[in-house]
């Protein structure tokens, strides 16, 4: 018995520590989206961006962005073509220094964002 | 005045502004304008991914296909014809894309951006 109310908590426990991880990236994501300069050319709400060939990101799947992000990490560290890589001289020059936590974060709270982005309408 | 208009080195200074202003007429055919109506003949081939809720690409992570609707004309210009030139590598979109003429890319930017 003992036992397992120790195995309860400490589960409830990981479960406090995750939500309150999970809270803290978006944070982090949005402190990031704008350290890293991303706002100069998406805006600030990332949807009005500067030039309209970039794209609304607000609101766009969490884990399509994490996958863009890579892509053109591995597009500006010539990577081949067949690991799936996207080739763009400013994305792969603003991608390059973000590290596997900044994009995760990034994706998070882009996801969480008013859009006018949908899947079918 | 009117007299001086029509003279010899008037007129072929008239044809030398023709000439000039050809090449732009030829310039603007070649960005075709978008019809998002002459689109809904074109789109069977996105939304058996992009119009099906929850569907996932597998390579080389597994990830939701992006959302399209509502997205800017001009950014899904940029990324058919990055995925024609390669500048942009998946198996399936660069073969999509590649099948596209640049009025097929233009209706159908014109039609996924007016889905707001």
């Amino acid at each position: 018995m003992k036992t397992l109310l120790i195995a309860l908590s400490g589960g409830a426990l990981l479960c406090a520590g995750m939500a309150g991880a999970r809270a803290a990236d978006v944070e982090a994501g949005k402190a990031a989206f704008e350290k890293f300069t991303c706002v100069t050319c998406h805006g600030a709400d990332a949807k009005t961006a500067t030039d309209p060939s970039y794209p609304t990101l607000a609101g766009q799947h969490k884990d399509y962005l994490v996958h863009a992000l890579r892509a053109y990490q591995r597009g500006q560290q010539g990577a081949p073509a067949s690991s799936n890589i996207r080739r763009n001289p400013i994305m792969g020059a603003m991608a390059a220094p973000l590290s596997a936590a900044d994009i995760e974060n990034i994706a998070a709270w882009l996801e969480t964002l008013p859009s006018p982005l949908a899947v079918r309408k | 005045m009117t007299l001086r208009l029509l003279h010899p080195r008037a007129t072929a200074a008239l044809t030398l502004l023709l000439s000039l202003a050809a090449p732009l007429g030829v310039q603007a055919q070649d960005t075709p304008i978008g019809d998002a109506e002459a689109a809904r003949s074109k789109i069977s081939m996105c939304i058996g991914c992009h119009g099906i809720k929850g569907y996932k690409a597998s390579f080389p992570e597994v990830y939701h296909v992006p959302m399209i609707a509502g997205q800017n004309a001009e950014y899904l210009v940029a990324a058919l014809n990055d995925y024609a030139s390669g500048a942009r590598s998946f198996p399936t979109m660069e073969a999509i894309a590649q099948t596209l003429s640049a009025q097929d890319i233009a209706d159908l930017a014109a039609y996924y951006s007016s889905l707001r």
